[in-house]
């Protein structure tokens, strides 16, 4: 009963400043939605300079703009497109020349320019780059093998390679690892919403430090300690506390995520087990810090450095699949690699509790050593 | 003047000795930058190579023709004993992906029924399932071409011999990939940056929220008392901010260039972007910190600004793309002024290219320092 009354000291305290619902619940809850729409079924793009409209360049840049996954924009010159490419508006940028199709259809061979940003994207639009290049290429080419052996004119081979009955010899099918059609579309806001969530629900659960440290300096815990309570139940209140605005926020994020963008969050005792756990520690790891700082404006930093470089490390900015194989192994130092897995397996392979039971268990073992760590801490802070 | 520089030294030494101000100027944006580093930009254009497997169903003379088509791809193909093993090793994440070679693959280039190739991806690998997609449709091409080239032969040319043609095959279309000889702002620089003006926003916190700290603990107070302009006191606080703010850029700016070789660019006109950027990063400090009652919520408010702007501004995510409402918010942080400053000086573009990145970060400054001075004043009141 009595941590019950520090819980909701601990609440009150919190929410009493109205600015403080906006600062920590709604404003990360925005930005993420904001993430949402501009990203949200957003495919890479890429800039195509056509300097001559030909049949054959705009079948290549349709064929591009067709692949899973890509976009393709128009751009009156190079160095709009160069700017664009630079800026990042665009991942990358191609160059049709002015005589691409005259070349193309008198058999003679042309060289397209390509440039890509130097990011994650880059292999993947320049494989898709050639395999349309080669789905263009199949009649152009054959039309030249009958050019060369019959002797006939360019130009007639290729009419009798249209004139010729094409049907596809060999057709591709995606199959998912886990059995079944491999999923296409879906978009990238169902995977950002839920490493976001990590982000976020860690950043502010060890900004709770500073907190703790307030409830030092105020006195509010020598208080407490005074009134015939033990010390264990108020450690357990403060962690209680912090708990519960954790799950507050990720409630939020994911109710308003499903209800505005209907991101499908999978098994609700998976997703749910993974979040609880989560944020417990995430709560651990702000108390150990908001015991282990002196002052505010350490805890401040140390918290924020912790949270940043580990939500970069753990997968929680940019998705663990493109990182290299020895940095995956890595990131599975900090809870945010286990918790993006199991988000993985629960939201895009739909898995269920029983499939991520391993990573449920790593982050209660993450949870225990800190939460043990950071009460032993804490109880000599607040004691001596 | 001399009670300005008084009171901002005395803060500069407070600073120093707790180490707080070390942490968030220096440490914090290193320990970022070199993460970002590593996972964001650790794999530039060409960098990454994909592991796909390989199941040979076929054992014909088609699956040396596929591992030639995949010559020019990033990729590494491992042969693998079969389709069940191969999907294993995808789903462990083993393998990026694995191609499924059929049966009768060879057959079809004799006329025989058409096949199909299984693709196995990863839900949560969709690169390594699209790369791998990429290479069988680029092989499914290689196959229609030579039917169709057969077909139109008639019967005097069998498709066998029209395979063995080898580079006489290759699409009449070449691709130049000059990715790498661009003067694009590398990723490194872009991040060290990145993180170097996110962080700015923090470092600057020191200088004008510490204000809420003397009213707290009553040194303002004394310092009103004594024969101290108000503006002297204000203007310190602010100066310790540029101050805080211009060391943490330069030094910023000189170690990533010498240890994790960042290219910055022009001298001259990083200087005056760092310049710009740190009186916009003190001006809309000091109007969330007039906002404030207590230094709590001041750092607290702070925080969530700078995250905020930070990632609207293009410090984490490449926002540019997105396009909409987004990249016209994108426009109103500081950030991205000063990282698209940066990324024009670094491709070359002339000195005067910054001029317009400047003056937005000054009219940003200017804007919220005025606010700040109207707002300062119910702050320091006695």
């Amino acid at each position: 009963m009595k941590v019950l009354a520090i819980v909701k000291t601990e609440l009150t305290r919190t929410f009493r400043w109205r600015a403080n619902i906006f600062f920590l619940l709604i404003m990360p809850m925005g930005l993420i939605l904001l993430l949402g729409v501009a990203f949200g079924n957003s495919a890479t793009r890429i800039g195509v300079v056509e300097k001559e409209k030909g049949q054959l360049a705009s079948q290549l840049v349709a064929t591009l703009g067709n692949q899973p996954g890509l976009d393709t924009k128009s751009y009156d010159n190079l160095g709009s497109l160069e700017r664009a490419v630079e800026r990042g508006y665009v991942s990358a940028g191609l160059v049709l020349g002015s005589n691409y199709d005259q070349r193309l259809q008198a058999g003679k061979a042309v060289t397209i320019r390509y440039f890509a940003r130097p990011d994650s994207t880059a292999p993947q639009i320049r494989v898709a780059l050639e395999s349309s290049v080669a789905a263009q290429g199949s009649a152009l080419v054959a039309a030249r093998i009958v050019h060369s052996e019959q002797g006939r004119s360019f130009k007639s081979a290729l009419r009798r390679v249209n004139a010729v009955k094409a049907t596809a010899p060999v057709g591709v099918s995606l199959l998912a690892a886990g059995g079944g059609k491999y999923p296409t579309g879906g978009g990238q806001f169902q995977q950002s919403a839920s490493t976001q969530l990590l982000l976020f629900a860690f950043l502010s659960a060890l900004n709770g430090a500073v907190w703790l440290i307030e409830t030092r300096r105020l006195g509010v815990a020598r208080r407490m300690l005074s009134t015939p309570s033990s010390s264990r139940e108020i450690m357990l209140g403060i962690v209680l506390g912090r708990w519960v605005i954790t799950l507050l926020q990720a409630a939020m994020i994911v109710f308003f995520s499903w209800l505005i963008f209907s991101v499908h969050w999978g098994d609700p005792f998976g997703t749910g087990a993974i979040i609880l756990v989560f944020s417990l520690v995430a709560v651990g790891a702000g108390v150990l810090i908001g015991s282990l700082c002196s002052s505010a404006q350490q805890a401040g930093p140390i918290a924020m450095i912790v949270g940043l470089v580990f939500a970069a490390i753990g997968g929680s900015m940019e998705p663990l699949q493109y990182f290299p194989a020895t940095m995956r192994k890595i990131a599975h130092i900090t809870p945010h690699a286990w918790a993006n897995d199991a988000f993985g397996t629960l939201l895009s392979n739909g898995g269920n509790l029983a499939n991520v039971w391993l990573d449920v268990v790593v982050l209660g073992a993450y949870a225990a050593v800190l939460l043990t760590l950071a009460t032993w801490r804490l109880r000599r802070v607040l004691t001596t | 003047m001399r009670a300005t520089l008084l009171i901002t030294a005395k803060d500069l030494r407070q600073r120093l000795r707790d180490r707080s101000a070390f942490l968030v100027a220096f440490v914090a944006p290193l320990a970022l930058a070199f993460a970002m580093g590593v996972t964001i930009s650790g794999f530039s254009a060409g960098g990454a190579t994909y592991q796909i497997g390989v199941v040979n169903l076929d054992r014909g003379q088609a699956a040396t023709a596929f591992f030639s088509t995949a010559e020019q791809a990033p990729v590494q193909l491992n042969t693998e004993k079969n389709a069940a093993s191969a999907r294993k090793r995808v789903k462990d994440g083993k393998l990026d992906a694995a191609i499924v070679l059929p049966r009768g693959l060879s057959a079809t280039f004799l006329g025989g029924p058409a096949v199909q190739i299984d693709v196995i991806g990863d839900r949560n690998n969709q690169v390594g399932a699209l790369v791998a997609r990429a290479l069988s449709d680029s092989y499914a091409s290689y196959a229609r071409t030579i039917q169709l080239a057969a077909r139109a032969l008639g019967n005097a040319t069998s498709s066998l011999q029209i395979a063995q043609k080898g580079s006489s095959l290759r699409s009449p279309v070449a691709v130049s990939d000059t990715s790498t000889t661009r003067k694009n702002l590398d990723p490194k620089t872009y991040y060290a940056a990145a993180m170097a003006v996110f962080f700015l926003f923090f470092a600057v916190q020191f200088g004008i929220s510490s204000l809420l700290d003397e009213r707290r603990d009553g040194t303002l107070a004394r310092m009103l008392a004594a024969p101290i302009p108000r503006r002297a006191i204000v203007g310190a606080k602010a100066l310790t901010s540029v101050v805080i703010g211009l060391t943490s850029m330069v030094v910023l700016a000189l170690t990533t260039h010498y240890a994790l070789g960042a290219h910055w660019g022009n001298p001259l006109g990083i200087g005056v972007l760092i310049v710009c950027a740190v009186l916009a990063a003190t001006g809309v400090t000091a109007f969330v910190t007039t906002l404030a009652k207590t230094q709590e919520q001041a750092n607290a408010w702070l925080s969530m600004v700078s995250i905020i702007l930070g990632m609207l501004g293009g410090s984490f995510f490449p926002v540019a793309q997105a396009g909409g409402v987004v990249s016209v918010l994108s426009k109103m942080t500081p950030h991205a002024w000063f990282l698209s400053g940066l990324q024009d000086l670094s491709s070359g573009e002339p000195l005067s290219s910054i001029v317009e990145p400047s003056i937005v970060l000054l009219a940003i400054a200017a804007a919220c320092g005025a606010l700040a001075l109207v707002r300062v004043r119910k702050l320091i009141e006695p």
